[in-house]
């Protein structure tokens, strides 16, 4: 960027001269010694313009890979390879939107001959996520001040942040998944905890499995057949478009990293019962991993949450196209599959698409965070709003998890002694 | 670009705004040589700068850069007294160059705070910029006693107002 | 200021520098040559007057300087994590834009009026027996809600004498005091219980003492 004057010594001028004039006009000889300092100051300020810097930058973090909430400490380091002094310039650290500096700010202010180097050190709390570093936002000054430059310089660097999910072990699924089509009872006899039929017994036959009361009359080993139980299909699908990013306190997580983290621990406890589990979002970022089972797929879903621009902490640049999304989730759903939808209900797109859902004959459950507060009229208003909402929803017999700041099991939990009555 | 940061209500895990604490000492104490030093030749002039002092202080204890500037504007006003008021120029010219860098530390202290914080790493430039702006001083006043010294004897103040008044015009045809 | 087009001297750096160029030499020459000094000493009178006019340029200067502000980068915070906002932030934005008074006042207020119209008619409809048409009209015709500073603004009708007066007390809209009450009188009417079968299981835990609900769903 060009430079530009700071004005910083505008106004000496207009000193000097009333000095001096004041000292000529009364003939004191002291007065017109003051305007030569003056004279000196401004011929300072007039001296130079802000150096355009020639910069070797380099930036090291103490971890680039690290759990949700471990410290990462960034070491940022400015060498002047140029061939002009530095003598004025403000280096601050573009730290990505998703993480918040602790402690110490990410700046510093440093004059630089050449081939010196200046370090500021800070510490960056991991989050979910990848993360990638902004340009290094740099002013340089003349030695008066009263030129001033501002560059940017970029320095690739990113942090991966992939948490693993714990499932709570007590997070209640059934009420989620099993209500009309979940977990088919089938006819065919296998594995299950429903009695079926009894065959011979097979080398390789689970121990659990053998019928020990007919050993115990007949001495014969024989197996047990229970019914088998054919896993559900159910779609995680996070409605992370520009609306749903909100939050009612802005230190807090928002609506949308707490949609991932509930996503993350329902898909743990679904793969975790044998379900088959597929992920999907509603942002201008298309992210989509058809249902599936086993130990590779649910490290597929791990990674996409953990780091799929559209699961970011921060919104997907982009234009959001409902119709198009619709026709596209649409036919990526299976007829069978389920739908947990997880979305804070900011406005009425997101009913819209639960109750659309529901009319292609998918089951749908809203897991909703709610973030309205009571603070302002306009709080208040989206809690009104939301409400309305979520009666609606309810009537039109949409399973609804008004999720507060408690932990989502609890949520889950109430919701379903009121599905059950 | 913005000018003057509107004031935003602290919020927790805010960055520290305050002015640097080194240099806004450094000023404040330089406004205090300044008024002590014109207490030797004037105590009117003493008293308007001690006034300026006082508002130099409060301003850069608050952050305000326009209490600064009319704390600056009193030393002025101590200093014009004080030569008016017939002091001899030597008191007068340390005055004159601890009023500017007293001026010019404040000014550097809030702008440090403002946008690179208070608990940030500034220490060396702060010095390095107080040398720069002291020597700056030094050589103008040494210039200009020269002169004087030179004149002291012969009559030409014309000379030196002509000196004087040409190079206001030229810096001022340069910014 | 300079003017670029002449050539030389005053081409190079404009009319004002030379001027002070040529004042600094004529300084010089005085100071060494002390007959080029006594041939420029001019009477006493017209160095006062010089004096008195330079400094009196100095003031206006210094005057004219206290309005030029300092211009400079601001960095932002990229430390802090980027803020999203509060759900119903909009509307918050709306109302300040309504009750500044400027020339979009009135249209802010009418949207609002509709959000707000909407919101009533809404609540009124699961909360009372009202259908739709009848809810519209007891918004639209100022019979609900019975605070009359709400009524006025959601019916879009004149705000009484007693509102005028205590919001001019208050220094404020009367349209603020109208916003606020409509809010007040459509929460409380949400919050209501008249009408047990439709009770709401919103887990608000900010507002216990208008949630009479005997069961809440969460312990």
């Amino acid at each position: 960027m060009r430079a530009f004057d700071t004005n910083r010594w505008v106004g000496l001028n207009g000193v000097i001269l009333l000095v001096v004039g004041i000292g000529i006009a009364i003939r004191a000889p002291a007065l017109v010694l003051v305007g030569v300092v003056g004279v000196g100051y401004a011929a300072f300020a007039a001296f130079g313009d802000a150096p355009e810097p020639t910069l070797e930058i380099d930036r090291t973090l103490s971890e680039d890979a690290p759990d949700p909430g471990d410290e990462v400490d960034v070491s940022l380091t400015v060498r002047n390879v140029g061939e002009t002094w530095l003598s004025d310039m403000r280096i601050v650290d573009g730290v990505p939107p998703g993480l918040e500096a602790t402690g110490r700010p990410a700046r510093m202010a440093a004059a630089l001959a050449p081939g010196e180097a200046a370090t500021v050190e800070y510490t960056v709390t991991a989050v979910r996520g990848e993360h990638t570093w902004k340009d290094v936002r740099i002013v340089t000054r003349n030695p008066s001040g009263s030129r001033e430059r501002y560059v940017e310089r970029a320095v690739e660097t990113m942090v991966r942040c992939i948490p693993t999910f714990e499932a709570g072990s007590d997070l209640p699924l059934r009420g989620l998944t099993t209500q009309y089509s979940g977990r088919v009872v089938t006819d065919v006899g296998g594995s299950g905890v429903e009695f079926h039929s009894t065959r011979e017994y097979r080398a390789g036959d689970p121990v659990k499995r053998i019928d020990w009361n007919r050993r115990a009359r007949t001495g014969e080993l024989s197996t047990l057949e229970l019914r088998e139980e054919r896993a559900a299909t159910v779609v995680l699908l996070v409605d992370s478009r520009e609306e749903a990013y909100v939050a009612r306190n802005t230190a807090g997580q928002n609506a949308v990293e707490r949609s991932v983290d509930a996503a993350g621990q329902l898909f743990t406890a679904l793969v975790g019962n044998g379900d088959r589990v597929g992920l999907g979002a509603m942002s201008p970022s298309d992210c989509w991993i058809a249902p599936g089972a086993g130990t590779a797929h649910g490290v597929r879903l791990r990674e996409q949450l953990g780091s799929h621009q559209a699961f970011a902490s921060t919104p997907s640049d982009g234009k959001f196209y409902w119709p198009l999304w619709f026709n596209r989730i649409r036919r990526r759903l299976r007829r069978d599959a389920q739908v947990v939808f997880l979305t804070p209900l900011s406005d009425q797109t997101a009913a819209r698409t639960a109750r659309r859902l529901d009319a292609h004959g998918h089951l749908v459950t809203i897991v909703s965070p709610n973030e309205t507060g009571d603070t302002s009229i306009g709080s208040r208003f989206a809690r009104l709003e939301r409400e309305l909402q979520l009666m609606r929803l309810r009537r039109a017999g949409i399973r609804v998890v008004d999720w507060g700041e408690e932990p989502l099991r609890v949520a889950i939990a109430a919701a379903e002694r009121r599905w059950s009555r | 670009m913005s000018t003057e940061r509107p004031d935003d209500e602290l919020v927790d895990g805010e960055i520290d705004r305050t002015p640097s604490p080194r240099s806004a000492i450094g000023a404040v104490v330089l406004a205090a040589i300044a008024t002590a030093m014109l207490a030797l030749v004037s105590i009117e002039g003493a008293a308007l700068a001690f006034t300026g002092a006082i508002v130099l202080s409060v301003g850069v204890r608050f952050g305000r850069l326009r209490i600064v500037h009319a704390g600056s504007l009193l030393s002025v006003g101590g200093l014009v007294t004080a030569g008016v008021t017939g002091a001899t120029p030597e008191p007068l010219l340390v005055a004159a160059v601890c009023a500017v860098l007293a001026w010019d530390l404040a000014e550097t202290a809030i702008e440090l705070g403002d946008r690179v914080g208070g608990d940030a790493s500034t220490a060396r430039f702060e010095s390095v910029h107080a040398a720069m702006i002291l020597a700056v001083g030094i050589a103008s006043a040494a210039v200009g006693y020269g002169l004087y010294a030179a004149t002291a004897g012969g009559q030409p103040t014309t000379a030196v107002v002509l000196l004087l008044f040409g190079a206001v015009i030229v810096v001022s045809a340069f910014r | 200021m300079a003017d670029r087009s002449r050539g030389g001297l005053v081409g190079a750096i404009g009319w004002t520098a030379t001027s002070g160029i040529v004042l600094i030499s004529s300084g010089v020459i005085a100071l060494i040559v002390s007959e080029f000094a006594a041939a420029l000493s001019v009477p006493e009178v017209f160095l006062s007057l010089v004096g008195a006019f330079a400094a009196i340029q100095g003031l206006r200067y210094v005057s004219g300087a206290r309005r030029a502000d300092r211009v400079r980068t601001s960095f932002g915070d990229p430390e802090r994590r980027v803020t999203v906002p509060t759900p119903g932030a909009e509307i918050d934005e709306k109302t300040a834009r309504a009750l500044r008074g400027d020339r979009s006042a009135a249209s802010h207020r009418r949207q609002l009026r509709t959000r707000f119209r909407e919101l009533a008619v809404a609540a009124l409809v699961a909360r009372t027996d009202r259908d739709e048409a009848a809810a519209r009209d007891a918004v639209e015709s100022g019979r609900w809600p019975t605070d009359t500073a709400a009524a006025a603004f959601l019916s879009h009708g004149r705000f009484s004498i007693a509102i005028r007066a205590r919001a001019f007390l208050r220094r404020q809209s009367v349209y603020a005091i109208g916003i606020e009450r409509s809010i007040d009188a459509i929460e409380a009417l949400w919050d209501s219980t008249t009408v047990q079968t439709k009770r709401d299981t919103s887990s608000n835990r900010r507002r216990p003492q208008t949630r009479l609900s005997p069961e809440d769903s969460h312990e």
